[in-house]
């Protein structure tokens, strides 16, 4: 069940998501042992895909999906989500991808804040990535940077004016006595530079402000340039003036200050904020997973049952119109009815919102309902990579086999199968995985080769990938 | 000291008599919000050595029906009234020290956690020893060999081993084994599993269903098999009882209640399982709505806001649970599946569907 090798990976410009050789490692303590959770998983998914993720639990299925959100960030290997490589970003950058992935978690109760309305709760992303109004803005960077261009202006007319005097002073240009200071060449020099700092302030400010209102890519570097501007006005001006400099000091305090304001490191206007659009867009996303937002907005998730509360926790994953929804095991929690209920509107979401679903779950049959494609795993490791029905046809990998056969079928004429063909013991310990193939220890097909040789995973039919060195098939040469 | 008076024992009865006969079992709770029926008037027979499916989704009252003929539940602002019967024996709406003579001995329950019912701070073999030295008297070497015996037949490797470690070194499939041990501990003959394996994987799951099977077997023990997942008992229960809001609303022998299924509840349970051999994608059928309000019920038959072939009389007379034609299947429904009164109300109901959706249709 080695599951290293790529052979199930399709053209990567096909893909969405393209996970290789993902390695996820924990360690124990401070024992210097490590938790194998995932050992080197391929995975790939092509856009409007549902990639069904199904094993036992302990198996690295929900790690996996973690891994691939970055969250945290895998121990080795790389994932590429719509081309960019997603293992190397951090900060900021990987805040804005992962408004194009978003996750749904297994209990739906605890994975939202009880002590939050639900209108808040499915509100909060686009609080998070709001940007102020352009009327906001445009009263904001008025005061704030006119109050600083106007000090920077009085600061540089003031010291050239100073520093040219000082100069035709001492060359002897005028007669007269002049009454600001002691003329001497280090005064003069110090108005001069005094001055040109200042008119380099105005320049800096007014394009800061301009970029603040234009909201332009650069406009973070701009705030940090001008702060240090400011920063650097002010330390000159103290050399200069002593105490009276606490006035050039303020543009200091006011650009930062206006930068928070109107400068949300995380605003993006792709998505339409908490004005009357973003109201909207709340009650559009409630409406669709099925709740009444006027009803249900106001309240809190405690007056709502489990299988609402997953509604409301899909509705705050549509929110930001993301790309791809992680889901892991969405509806584990739930009654039979009621994941019914949430199947069927996860394919609903998924046709009307153009999504593309990693599914995680260990019920095979709920994977093989909502997959076109499943990948079965045990103990950090793939076993096969198959379509739903080819993989419930005829299973390739003894693994999978014994997944089939434990699922209990509502049919009193399906007898459960008898003891010997189902999977006995418990999974391996993920701290020291058997040998070469991890299933061996469980596998009633196992050989010496199992226990020496890793498989690799290799075609056997039609999309159908397996790794095995026995497989339940007919290999194709 | 009052832990050890016995004041509840088996009596000698008679063959004829079943192990558990219930009648007409009510459990209200008194809380702020009004009434809450939980289980709203049960019924039901068990054979010795017999399995009983109690099926029904989360708030149906299934776990609170298993904890009122055990009597695990509180004393207080609690409303018990019909009859429970363990071999003729009265044990509805007795004391928790009167049912402690039976606890163990005589019926003993699987709870569904297996995480949290055991005790985090105890050894494991201390927690099945404590039942065999209170009930039947064991010295501590007698008691340890028991258990270790005990661990063995449900299948831990190991066991001499196994009942030094505390719970948290078990895997969750482990601890439900030794859940069961400590139920089987003083061979019970009645065993209620609540939701044995829902907290485990389907591989374990299975591992965990055949043992509880085998162990019935050996022990000529009778089950009460509670779960959600119809899947679960299909294979195993005799009989099935499907509840719905604090009711029976259909009970049969396993292959009848799935052959001919006669509750429209039954039928939408049934039909909102993902099922292996349908292709991927099969939009599944699902049940709309939520279930009732235990404070206040719908009028009527409690599944008729919900169901497809409710008709006028659904929503004002509650239908009883009555055996069907044929014997044996027992269903409260006034249209049941599979009758020619069924077919025509679900019939007519489509057509008015149609109609509507015609109508809106025209309109838009």
């Amino acid at each position: 069940m080695a599951g290293t090798g790529t052979a199930h990976l399709r053209d990567p410009s096909t893909t969405i998501l393209r996970a290789e050789d993902l390695v996820v490692e924990f360690p124990v303590g401070h024992t210097g042992l490590k938790v194998h959770a995932v050992s080197g998983i391929s995975l790939d998914v092509m856009e409007g895909e549902t990639l069904g993720l199904v094993g036992e639990s302990g198996c690295g299925k929900s790690t996996t999906g973690r891994a691939l959100m970055q969250f945290p960030s895998p121990t080795g290997g790389t994932v590429t989500f719509e081309g960019e490589e997603l293992t190397a970003l951090e900060g900021e950058d990987l805040r804005n991808i992962r408004t194009r992935m978003q996750m749904i978690f297994q209990d739906p109760i605890s994975s939202l804040n009880p002590r939050r309305k639900v209108g808040d709760i499915v509100g909060e992303p686009l609080a998070i990535w709001a940007t102020p109004t352009q009327e906001e803005r445009g009263v904001l960077t008025t005061v704030a940077a006119g109050l600083s261009m106007l000090i920077a202006g009085i600061f540089a007319i003031v010291g050239l004016v100073w520093g040219v005097m000082g100069i035709a002073l001492l060359t002897g240009a005028f007669e007269d006595e002049l009454t600001f200071g002691p003329v001497t060449l280090e005064n003069a020099f110090l108005g001069l530079f005094v001055g040109l700092v200042g008119a380099g302030g105005v320049v800096v400010f007014r394009s800061v402000a301009l970029g603040l209102l234009r909201r332009d890519a650069g406009a973070r570097a701009q705030t940090v340039s001008a702060v240090a501007a400011a920063a650097l006005f002010g330390l000159v001006a103290w050399t200069v003036l002593g105490a009276s400099a606490l006035l050039f000091l303020i543009p200091l305090v006011v650009l930062p200050v206006m930068a928070a304001l109107l400068y949300n490191p995380r605003g993006n206007e792709d998505f339409p904020g908490i004005g009357p659009e973003g109201e909207r867009l709340i009650d559009e996303v409630l409406s669709s997973v099925g709740l009444d937002p006027a009803v249900a907005r106001a309240k809190r998730p405690h007056e709502f049952s489990g299988g609402q509360c997953q509604r409301i926790s899909i509705a705050r994953a549509l929110v930001l119109d993301p790309k791809l929804i992680i889901c892991d095991e969405p509806v584990s929690a739930l009654d039979v009815s009621v994941q019914a209920q949430i199947l069927n509107l996860l394919e609903d979401m998924k046709e009307r919102y153009g999504l593309t679903l990693v599914f995680i779950a260990h019920d095979l049959a709920v994977v093989k309902n909502v997959s076109d494609r499943v990948a079965v795993m045990y103990l950090g490791k793939l076993c096969e990579v198959a379509p739903p029905d080819l993989l419930y046809e005829r299973a390739a990998h003894p693994y999978t086999d014994a997944l089939l056969k434990s699922i209990p079928v509502p049919d009193p004429e399906v007898r459960p199968e008898g003891v010997a063909e189902k999977l006995q013991g418990d999974l391996p310990s993920p701290v020291a995985p058997p040998s070469g193939c991890h299933f061996r220890t469980r596998c009633p097909k196992a050989q010496e080769r199992c226990a020496e040789e890793e498989p690799k995973i290799r075609a056997v039919g039609d999309g159908q990938f397996v790794a095995c060195h026995f497989p339940m098939v007919d290999v194709p040469d | 000291m009052a832990r050890k008076q016995v004041t509840l024992t088996r009596s000698d009865v008679d063959a004829g008599t079943p192990l558990l006969q219930v009648e007409d079992l009510r459990t209200h709770f008194l809380t702020e919000g009004g009434t809450v029926r939980a289980v709203d008037g049960v019924s039901f027979t068990l054979e010795r050595g017999k399995t009983l499916g109690v099926v029904g989704e989360s708030g149906s009252g299934k776990t609170i029906l298993s904890r009122s003929i055990m009597g695990l539940l509180p004393t207080r602002n609690v409303v018990r009234t019909g009859s429970a019967k363990y071999e003729g024996t009265e044990v509805a709406g007795q004391s928790h020290a009167a049912m402690r003579g039976l606890w163990g001995t005589e019926m003993a329950m699987v709870f569904q956690d297996p995480m949290t019912s055991l005790n985090p701070v105890m050894k494991v073999g201390n927690q099945i020893t404590e039942s065999l030295r209170h009930h039947l008297d064991m010295d501590k070497g007698e008691a340890r060999e028991t258990a270790i015996a005990l661990l063995r037949s449900v299948g831990i490797p190991e066991p001499a081993q196994r009942v030094k470690e505390y719970p948290h070194q078990l895997s969750g499939g482990m601890r439900q084994r030794v859940m069961i041990a400590i139920a089987l501990a003083c061979g019970p003959r009645l065993l209620f599993a609540d939701e044995p394996t829902t907290a485990l994987d389907v591989t374990v799951q299975a591992q965990i269903l055949d043992l509880l099977s085998a162990q019935q077997t050996e022990r000529h023990m009778a089950m009460v098999l509670i779960t959600h997942d119809l899947g679960v008992v299909a294979g195993r229960a005799d009989d099935i009882a499907v509840m719905y809001a604090g009711k029976i609303i259909e009970k049969a022998p396993t292959g009848v209640l799935f052959s001919s299924t006669r509750h429209p509840y039954t039928e939408a349970l049934l039909k909102s399982i993902p099922k292996l051999e349908h292709t991927s994608h099969t939009r599944l059928d699902v049940i709309p709505g939520r279930p009732p309000d235990l404070v206040s019920p719908p009028e009527g038959c409690n599944f008729s806001p919900r169901c497809p072939y409710a008709q006028p009389k659904c929503f004002v007379e509650e239908p009883v649970l009555e055996v069907g034609p044929g014997g044996g299947h027992e269903f409260a429904c006034h249209y049941p599946v599979g009758t020619p009164e069924g077919a025509e109300a679900l019939a007519r109901n489509e057509a008015a569907a149609a109609a509507d959706a015609g109508v809106s249709g025209g309109v838009a």
